[in-house]
């Protein structure tokens, strides 16, 4: 589905990839690897068409993401590739629906399914309940659930997570991967996390190991 | 054309330059022996002459030893085509203070400025000089902001008439001569204002009257004028007619007068007045003898007298902006030739800077 | 302090070079504002300085005037004075101050005894008597001479001892040019209308023997000087309040002029503090955002052991700074815009007030002072509450994410807003104070910034009703949702928006009523066919008049109906500068004056011993009808009693209307210095105007039609500052919306980012920003219209009222309002899709 072929990225004179190539299958959950520094976000804002690499090449779905235009990626991030951010990024003045509900507005889908859908998630994540609270409102956990839910809003190919839990006490931490877990494969969705933590990498097909902005090992 | 400086004012010289213009049109009275004097009358104005002047110059002391010297000044100027122009001047020597006062004005005839005919009573803005009923005379000034005077002025010797026949000649020609009415001396009692506080004053003062339609010989430059007045309760009038050429001119005078009033006219050949001192002006830059001395005959008892005029300052030169005429006018002791102080005087240096004679003929 | 200053270079400005364009913003605000308020205050400045009495380009100010409440003083009274000081070193100089015509050029006539100004060099030893440029050595003889100015003689190319012919009314007088007069540098420059003679020669113009302008009294400069004036001031006044005279010094003579222009003046200034009021909203609000976006810097500040103190004083030195650099160009800003300003201020003052001497804005120390105090102060008034907030920063917030709340502007909220409406009501009902003879509106002002600031909280309401009806899309969703808890900056860019709106609007509402009423009252008074009057509306040359020999000439049986009369005089009434009117009717046709009647005469012909006053007399004075006032005459105090109270919009100072017996019997005066003539139905007023007009080429003759057209000129004239000012208030107000929502969005940069990362193009995320300035325009628009009618109701009806005495029709410019909102709704949208769309870079990362 995904395919990064010697990516690099440089920033000035830092060179943060230095080559690395990785395949991503449907419906896989890959975990991504590394120390601090190794490149990990960068190779993810890359794939997921938020920045733009120096060098090589990421084709998603045999579409060389930077021959695309900026409306084309747009159009890329709100259908087919969505992100969860480790500080959540939610739109503090909408509501917990309004969150979720906001991709789905984004392509004009009619009120009644955007009702319909914005339903199923919030009980899919189970945050019903908070449905109308703002984020300020909201625990970290509730938080995450809310990204998670907006992530799933219109029904991506490939989820790209980065460090979804390093904001999360142990037991928000459980409940969120076994969310991530659950949802990916009711929905057959690929997921690649960034993670430094062993407990994501078990929830994982396999894992990638990046150091110094190269890939070290490919794990299953 | 005049060119005026930052200072100096409309009027600096034309009203001077006017009598000599005037001189041509109209038909001025000029002294003759026929004259019959007639008092009070004859202290007011006359305006069938052209140049007219009442001239008060005196000394008066506090009663904590402050001593000044004082000159007031009315000049009348009659006009062919216009009302006539009242010049003033008025001094004050701080002699305490070493420090000259002095101010000038000028005003055409009329609510401001006049002088009666009948009688002695002058004006000019608020400066006054008026007999009064009990044939005191009051004077009345001020110099700028700094002083107010009033001072009544008694007549303590009677009234002289300097010159022969009634007439004061100054030259040769005819109309080089004037009506000389003097008070020899007067008591004085007033008040100076001054300094926040006002002082009672006495002392005594020197009035002179006279009226011509013109002054000076075309040879003369100027004169050097003393009015001296003695201990002994005389009085000494000198004055010195200086020529183009540095002599002294023949028409110069030196008149006694006696405790009773009586005169005893000297020419030059009786006197002997001799320049000494220099004062030179920063303002105008004339340089004035302001320590002359002179040799007289005294007619007492024939003995042959030094006097010798000594300034109480040496700064007391009226620079005449409005009038265009600078000249000394200084308060004076007089010393003997042993260096005793024998009475006072007014010392008068005139012509030593501009053309006097222009300006009076 | 060497710790502040450190952390102000690092912290504050490496912050401004980094971001330059925030505190450069604010510092163009403030110099806008300074520069507005500065260059008002010189131009009034120039309109009291600029007159100077046309003596004092000669002599210099004098130390005491002795004049007449009637206008002339008999010159015979000068001996009694001259006696009444006695022997005290005084200086009279009567005075002749009249006006003739050089060709078509009015000239200012001095007749004064130019010999006795010799004298004046003996005054003061720093006093520059006359200087004359050139003399004719041969006489002092002035008959039949004048001196003119240097500059006036070059420009005419004439010289020393050609004729100078002069007109007034129908007669010539023909000088010789005796010399010319320089200007001195002791003194304001010699007018260059300036025609010096002696005083007998001057009384001769205009037939004044026997009469002076006033007596001008000079003392010498000394250390008694104090004491001479005080015992002469003593005695002068005890002599003049048995004579009927006025004894004050220049200084009051002046003021009393200049008073004239005082109202006029006053509420320049207040709305010349406008655009810096209106400025000082966006300041705060920018401040404040800038705190919360270095939220994070200060909290590290914070952990590191800066005090709260030291917070608090160097966000407020930042502010101190901006402050004075904005003011600083201000300055100098101001300084340029004042040579224009000037310009306006000075004409409509010459035109309704008083004939400026000498004109042009010069530099005063004295207001940039002030100015830059004022500009200072509002700069930390604004940054106050910023630096609190910065000051309340807890260290562990270095450690979170996101962004805090809405500050402490929070309390900007509808309750309070209701409240000061509450107040400004209250507030429009208390009456005006007196001081120095000045009546101020003090209530009204209060009353108008209890207003302002009360709708510009009030209106906050309006948020999410507004927010509602935007149009459903994710772009509008988003911008929505700003307004649910709108933060502090929301608030206050409204509260600038709708002051903004509200002040420009109200002005409008002014000028439109202004313009309404002065039609209405000129349609009622300008019935007759041709006007005609002794000189342009220039309101200091009035001393000029039409002799009975001349106007008699105006009407014959052939051309004319009837002609009604009027001879104005300049008096003083109970130490003010007011007119007296004297007026007759002799009008044979249909069509009469009719006054506007404030309260109503029983009777509508003015009897001897009867008056009519204007309302703006009324109102100084509180006059009522039936009350006797008492009118100086040259034979004495006269009493009438008051039957009628008029409307006069040409003059706020008062004009006493009395029947023209009055003027003949007591001031022994048949001039007059108006005609109102109707023509025959078949005469052409514009051959009647050209024939009387070669007839008298020395007159001013207009028709109906051009009279009125010229009376709305000078109309518009007198508001063209205003309109300049309300100008700068909406720039102020529409950049400042650029700067609050280049604020909000920058402060909400992650967001954007993230919006663009979950798809959001920058096109939406503009139409976002868009819909957010366009909802904060609206509410501005709307509270602006309901300040508008509120303050517009205040100006009209309280603070015109109270200044000038004015009574207004109301109305409304509704045209001009609504183009005003939209050209707000078009200029909000713009700059915030503008903002928007240069918020997101290309690049998310």
């Amino acid at each position: 589905m995904l395919e990064a072929c010697k990516i690099k990225k440089s920033y000035l004179t830092n060179e943060v990839l230095r080559g690395v190539d990785l395949k991503i299958n449907e419906g896989e959950r890959v975990a991504i690897m590394g120390p601090s520094g190794s490149g990990k976000s960068t190779l993810l804002n890359c794939m997921g068409g938020i920045d733009q690499p120096t060098d090589g090449s990421i084709y998603f779905e045999d579409v060389n993401l930077s021959k695309l235009s900026e409306e084309q990626l747009c159009e890329l991030r709100r259908k087919k590739i969505s992100t969860i951010f480790q500080f959540f990024h939610l739109l503090p003045t909408l509501t917990a629906r309004e969150n979720i509900e906001f991709p789905m507005l984004l392509e004009s889908v009619n009120a009644s399914d955007r009702k319909k859908r914005t339903n199923e998630l919030l009980d899919a994540v189970k945050i019903d309940h908070r449905a109308e609270a703002f984020p300020d409102q909201l625990s970290g956990g509730e938080r995450q659930r809310v990204a998670i839910a907006r992530s799933l809003a219109m029904r991506p190919k490939l989820i790209l997570a980065d460090e979804p839990t390093g904001n999360l006490d142990s037991s928000n931490t459980e409940s969120i991967l076994d969310l991530i877990q659950h949802l990916s494969s009711a929905y057959d969705i690929a997921m690649v996390l960034v993670t430094h933590s062993k407990k994501v990498t078990e929830i994982c097909d396999r894992t990638i190991n990046i150091s110094d902005g190269l890939v070290i090992e490919n794990e299953d | 054309m005049i060119n005026l400086h930052k200072g100096t004012s409309l009027i600096m010289i034309s009203v001077f330059f006017l009598i000599g213009k005037c001189f041509a049109q109209k038909k001025w009275s000029y002294p003759s022996k026929d004259y019959i004097y007639e008092f009070p009358r004859d202290h007011g104005s006359h305006p069938n002459y052209k140049i007219e002047w009442w001239y008060i110059t005196g000394h008066l002391q506090g009663q904590s030893q402050e001593r000044f010297g004082f000159e007031s000044t009315f000049f009348r100027i009659g006009q062919d085509n216009t009302s006539d122009i009242y010049l003033s001047h008025m001094a004050i020597t701080d002699i305490n203070d070493q420090s000259f006062h002095h101010e000038e004005r000028v005003n055409k005839e009329g609510w401001n400025a006049f002088s009666k005919s009948k009688d002695l009573d002058l004006k000019n803005g608020n400066w006054t000089l008026k007999r009064l009923k009990n044939n005191s005379i009051s004077l009345k000034g001020s110099i700028k902001a700094d002083y107010l005077i009033d001072l009544e002025l008694t007549p303590k010797k009677p009234l002289v008439i300097f010159g022969e026949n009634g007439i004061s000649k100054k030259g040769a020609s005819k109309t080089a001569a004037s009506h000389y009415i003097t008070y020899t001396r007067l008591g004085v009692n007033g008040k100076i204002r001054y300094n926040k506080k006002t002082l009672d004053v006495t002392g005594s003062a020197w009035m002179d009257h006279e009226i011509s339609s013109s002054q000076l010989d075309e040879n003369q430059v100027g004169w050097d004028w003393v009015s001296v007045q003695l201990n002994d309760n005389r009085e000494i009038m000198a004055y010195v007619l200086r020529n183009k050429d540095g002599s002294i001119s023949e028409f110069s005078k030196l008149v006694w007068i006696d405790e009773k009033g009586k005169l005893n006219h000297q020419s030059p050949k009786d006197f002997h007045w001799k320049q000494g001192g220099s004062y030179k002006s920063k303002q105008t830059g004339a340089d004035y003898p302001i320590n002359p001395s002179f040799t007289t005959v005294d007619p007492k008892d024939g003995v042959r007298r030094k006097f010798i005029i000594v300034p109480l300052m040496d700064e007391q030169e009226v620079p005449g902006k409005i009038g265009g005429v600078p000249y000394w006018e200084g308060a004076c002791d007089v010393k003997d030739n042993n260096g005793n102080i024998v009475g006072k005087a007014y010392l008068e240096l005139s012509g030593y800077s501009g053309n006097l004679k222009e300006r009076l003929n | 302090m060497r710790t502040d200053l450190k952390i102000l270079r690092t912290v504050i400005f490496r912050k401004w070079v980094q971001e330059p364009i925030l505190p450069l913003v604010l510092i163009i605000i403030i110099a806008v504002g300074v520069a507005t308020f500065y260059s008002v205050r010189l131009a009034n400045r120039a309109a009291v300085s600029g007159f100077n009495l046309f003596t004092e380009s000669l002599t210099g100010e004098s130390d005491l005037t002795i004049r007449s409440p009637s206008g002339f003083l008999q010159e015979n009274k000068i001996i009694e004075i001259s006696k009444v000081t006695g022997s005290l070193p005084i200086h009279y100089y009567p005075v002749i101050e009249t006006s003739a015509f050089y060709d078509s050029q009015l000239m200012k006539i001095i007749g004064i005894d130019l010999i006795s100004l010799a004298n004046l060099s003996s005054i003061s030893s720093s006093s520059a008597s006359l200087e004359i440029g050139t003399l004719n050595e041969e006489s002092i003889d002035f008959v039949d001479s004048a001196f003119l100015p240097e500059k006036f003689l070059e420009s005419k190319s004439l010289a020393k001892n050609d004729s100078f012919k002069i007109r007034r009314e129908s007669f010539s007088y023909e000088f010789k040019i005796k010399g010319s007069i320089s200007n001195s540098p002791f003194r304001p420059s010699v007018p260059p209308n300036l025609v010096l003679m002696d005083l007998k020669e001057a009384q001769k113009v205009g037939s004044f023997e026997g009469k002076v302008t006033r007596i001008d009294a000079y003392i010498p400069e000394g250390p008694l000087k104090n004491d001479f004036l005080k015992e002469a001031k003593l005695r002068l006044q005890k002599w003049a309040s048995n004579n009927n005279s006025i004894v004050d010094t220049s200084g009051d003579q002046k003021k009393a002029i200049t008073q004239m222009s005082s109202a006029f003046r006053l509420n320049l200034t207040i709305l010349s503090c406008l655009a810096l009021m209106v400025g000082t909203f966006f300041i705060l609000q920018s401040m404040e955002a800038s705190v919360i976006r270095r939220r994070k810097e200060i909290a590290i500040l914070r952990s590191l052991g800066v005090t709260p103190k030291k917070i608090f004083r160097i966000w407020l030195t930042e502010s101190f700074i901006i402050g004075i650099i904005g003011s600083i160009l201000g300055i100098i800003l101001g300084f340029f815009f004042a040579q224009g300003v000037v310009r306006g201020v000075v004409s409509t003052v010459n035109q309704l007030y008083y004939e400026i001497t000498s004109s042009g804005a010069s530099m005063n120390w004295g207001e940039a002072l002030m100015a830059i105090i004022f500009g200072v102060v509002v700069c930390l008034i604004a940054g106050y509450l910023p630096s609190r907030e910065a000051a309340k920063v807890q260290p562990a917030s270095a450690t979170q994410s996101g962004i805090k709340g809405g500050g402490s502007l929070l309390f900007l909220t509808p309750k309070w807003g209701f409240t000061l409406l509450l107040l400004g009501c209250a507030f429009s009902f208390i009456p005006p104070i007196t001081i120095n003879d000045k009546s101020i509106a003090i209530g009204g002002y209060l009353s108008a910034l209890f207003f302002v600031v009360g709708w510009s909280m009030f209106c906050t309401i309006l948020f999410p009703i507004i927010a509602k009806k935007l149009p459903g899309s994710p772009s509008s969703l988003y911008a929505k949702s700003q307004f649910r808890r709108p933060k502090g900056r929301h608030r206050l860019a409204t509260a600038a928006l709708v002051s903004a709106f509200g002040m420009s609007s109200a002005m409008g509402i002014l000028i439109s009523s202004f313009d309404k009423t002065l039609n209405s009252w000129i349609n009622q008074v300008l019935k007759a066919d041709v006007y005609i009057a002794s000189s342009r509306g220039n309101a200091s040359s009035a001393n000029l008049a039409i002799s009975s020999k001349t106007w008699s000439q105006f009407t014959n049986e052939t051309e004319t109906e009837g002609m009604d009369l009027l001879r104005q005089i300049r008096i003083t009434f109970r130490d003010n500068n007011v007119w007296l009117a004297g007026t007759e009717r002799n009008n044979q046709s249909e069509r009469k004056l009719e006054l506007t009647w404030i309260i109503q005469p029983e009777n509508n012909n003015l009897e001897d011993g009867q008056a009519w006053i204007s309302e703006p007399l009324m109102r100084k004075f509180s006059i009522k009808r039936g009350h006797s006032i008492e009118i100086p005459t040259p034979e004495g105090f006269k009493n009438l009693i008051v039957k009628g109270v008029y409307a006069d919009y040409s003059n706020e100072t008062g004009t006493i209307m009395v029947n023209r017996r009055f003027i003949k019997e007591f001031y022994k005066d048949n001039s007059i210095t108006n005609a109102a003539i109707y023509l025959k139905p078949d005469m052409d007023p514009d051959i009647w105007v050209n024939l009387i007009q070669s007839k008298f080429p020395e007159i001013f003759v207009r028709t109906n039609k051009n009279l009125r057209a010229d009376s709305l000129k000078i109309f518009k004239q007198t508001f063209s500052v205003t309109y300049a000012l309300e100008a700068i208030a909406i720039l102020i107000a529409v950049t400042g919306l650029g700067l609050t929502m280049t604020g909000l969005l920058l402060e909400r940069k992650k967001e954007l980012e993230n919006l663009r990362q979950i798809g959001t193009t920058r096109n939406e995320i503009a139409k976002s920003a868009m819909y957010e300035g366009l909802t904060l325009s609206i509410i501005g628009s709307l509270g602006g219209i309901a300040l508008s009618l509120c303050l517009g109701w205040l100006l009209i009806y309280r603070i015109n009222v109270q200044s000038f005495g004015w009574t207004l029709s109301q109305s409304i410019p509704f045209q001009s309002i609504f183009l005003l909102a939209i050209l707000m709704l078009s200029i909000g949208a713009a700059v915030s899709w503008f903002v928007g769309k240069n918020t997101c870079k290309r690049n998310i990362i």
